[in-house]
């Protein structure tokens, strides 16, 4: 737990300005660390194979079925988290505020219908979504456009409307990909509007997170006269490693629930229409699939889930999955982190529990 | 930079020197694993070109930290060092622990034995030539409602797969199907009957020809290869199948 511990006590640094004790332990912290270091040797021991006692051997191999998997995720969402990094860096460098506050509508509405519909123009998926809105939201982007674009934009992107209708059109029809997109946009606004004018937004605490990004942001670069490539990739270093940290963590974690808990025990626990939208929920929280290509891993489920619960699948995983609910906490308070998973799942769970019923499937 | 002061008497800046080293060590390994050919091993071939190209990025941002790594005024190091220890985990994860596909141990994990193996798979079927179906495609027909009469020629490759559940026993020929990455690898396979199937062992490859017959496994119904013939064989440059 020791990345949680890390953020908290950057946090908590800022908040000490304030007159606040940081929480820190730094007995409990050290053994953690500790811990950690020592699993991860015995680890790359056993995984090596080199010298393992035979009794090993089945945990040599469900090691490497660890890694494998782990590298399926990490490879598999490296290049959409370097885009969506560069498109970060490139707002960075060529969006100015004035241009922005000009673009963007007046209205909370209005804001978080553009947030929602931004993914049309940048095209990212969920781990190259939540750099890009935190750069948009340093530049002075309202947070109802910020977070309607983190939820939308992993959905209501070219690739990904392709990438569905594609694998749906001749299953389930187009009305099918419509409801994808529809829901995904109303939802998304939904939550936006909700946390941008209640507390659980704390527009405040946004603000102070994100200056104390900036504020680490700006020690080294600020070469002007570098071509434009250069100043691109060195704004892009500092945000890759803040991001890539979670891909790390998120990628370990889903690839140990993989191992430890099997896709196939969810699976065959429910069909019912309101359980098998809880358990391809569940699901798609496990896999950390990317939204490009989670269409085609629903697919396989046409026939022994109910329509209802694929839906869930497709919208609630892209908004939320292991690594975007870590990555999240770097853009917005842990406060409207929670508020913004918990408001996701109730939502697309209530949605598509009653389509599920309606439909009698 | 300074034009006056010479970049060797800068003291060194360790946090652009470690992420240059993390940013250059990560980039090499992706194309190491590209050139080994062992991507296939954890994504669809079709993300191979997009994971070179962000190999590339990631060299290019290594370059471009590169010129921090003397500076006037070093940045602090303290905070940073659990992101250069998790970013650390992959690549030794990488380097130390041996590439291999996912195998039999963690095939259990991802079918439903019972019925079918392989679950519910969609998709067109290549033509009426069985003898040139992949264990995909039988998995297709099968939960399709397309099987083939009994005695149509069977000739399939994959690994052994033998479950240690209680109530099932027997033999597989198997593989995974991947859509995306290794992390919705789904297996597909069928029973193996006859006395060329005993002897094999766990995630050996094997090229299997024989005939489409039944047998009753967790007491349904369920199709079968009567086995002619069992040929050892490596394990193929891509060892999962791919959804068309």
């Amino acid at each position: 737990m020791c990345w949680l511990k890390e953020h908290e006590v950057r946090v908590a640094e800022t908040v000490g300005s304030f007159g606040i004790k940081p929480p820190v332990m730094p007995v409990l912290r050290r053994f953690a660390v500790a811990a950690g270091v020592a699993t991860v040797v015995a680890a790359l021991w056993v995984g090596s194979g080199l010298l393992v006692p035979s009794d090993f051997v089945p945990i040599t191999d469900r090691l490497r079925s660890f890694v494998t998997i782990f590298f399926g995720i990490f490879v598999e969402a490296l290049p959409f988290l370097l885009a969506g990094v560069l498109v970060s860096s490139a707002i960075h460098l060529y969006v100015t505020p004035d241009r922005l506050q000009r673009m963007i509508p007046r209205s909370a509405f209005g804001a978080a219908v553009m947030g929602s519909l931004l993914g049309l123009a940048f095209p990212v998926c969920e781990c190259g979504s939540i750099p890009a809105a935190r750069r948009l939201m340093q530049k002075g982007a309202p947070q109802t456009l910020g977070i309607a674009f983190v939820l939308a934009a992993p959905v209501i992107n070219p690739i990904v409307i392709i990438s569905t209708s594609v694998a749906f059109v001749g299953v389930l029809g187009w009305s099918f990909v419509a409801w994808r997109i529809g829901l995904t946009i109303l939802i998304a606004v939904a939550i936006a509007l909700l946390l941008g004018v209640t507390r659980f937004g704390a527009g405040e605490a946004t603000a102070l997170l994100l200056s104390n990004h900036e504020h680490d942001h700006d020690h080294h670069h600020g070469d002007s006269d570098d071509g434009a490539i250069m100043q691109l990739l060195g704004h892009a270093s500092n945000e890759f490693f803040e991001m890539s940290k979670f891909l790390v963590i998120g990628g370990m974690l889903a690839a140990a629930l993989q191992t430890l808990v099997p896709p196939t025990m969810l699976t065959n626990l429910g069909q019912g229409p309101v359980l098998s939208v809880l358990v391809l929920m569940a699901l798609a929280v496990v896999l950390s699939i990317c939204s490009t290509v989670d269409s085609f891993v629903a697919l396989s489920f046409v026939g022994t889930f109910a329509p209802g619960a694929l839906l869930a699948f497709l919208v609630f995983g892209p908004m939320i999955d292991i690594k975007s609910a870590l990555m999240l906490t770097t853009t917005f308070p842990r406060r409207t982190v929670v508020a913004l998973i918990c408001l996701s799942a109730g939502l697309v769970a209530a949605i598509t529990i009653t389509m599920n019923l309606v439909g009698g499937a | 930079m300074n034009s006056t002061v010479e970049a060797e008497q800068l003291p060194i800046n360790w946090p652009a020197l470690i992420e240059t080293v993390l940013l250059f060590l990560t980039g090499v390994l992706l194309l190491s694993k590209a050139l080994r050919g062992v991507l296939a091993f954890y994504i669809h071939p079709r993300y191979t070109t997009l994971v070179i190209i962000a190999a590339v990025v990631l060299v290019g941002i290594g370059l471009s930290r590169m010129r921090a790594v003397f500076a006037e005024r070093p940045e602090p190091l303290r905070g940073r060092g659990t992101v250069y220890a998790l970013l650390l985990i992959p690549i030794l994860f990488g380097t130390l622990i041996p590439a291999q596909p996912l195998g039999s141990d963690t095939l259990m994990s991802r079918v439903t034995l019972g019925s079918t193996l392989g679950g519910v798979q969609r998709g067109d079927l290549p033509s009426d030539d069985t003898a040139s179906w992949s264990l995909l495609d039988w998995a297709i027909a099968t939960s399709t409602d397309r099987t083939p009469v009994l005695g149509s020629p069977v000739r399939v490759e994959g690994f052994v797969f033998q479950p240690n559940a209680a109530d099932t026993t027997g033999v597989y020929v198997a593989r995974y199907v991947v859509s995306c990455c290794a992390a919705d690898a789904s297996g597909v396979g069928l029973p193996l009957i006859g006395a060329e199937a005993s002897g094999l062992s766990n995630d050996s490859w094997i090229r299997v020809e024989g005939e489409l017959t039944q047998t009753t496994i967790g007491g349904t119904q369920q199709p079968a290869i009567l086995v002619r013939s069992v040929t050892p064989i490596s394990q193929p440059v891509n060892p999962y199948l791919y959804p068309r």
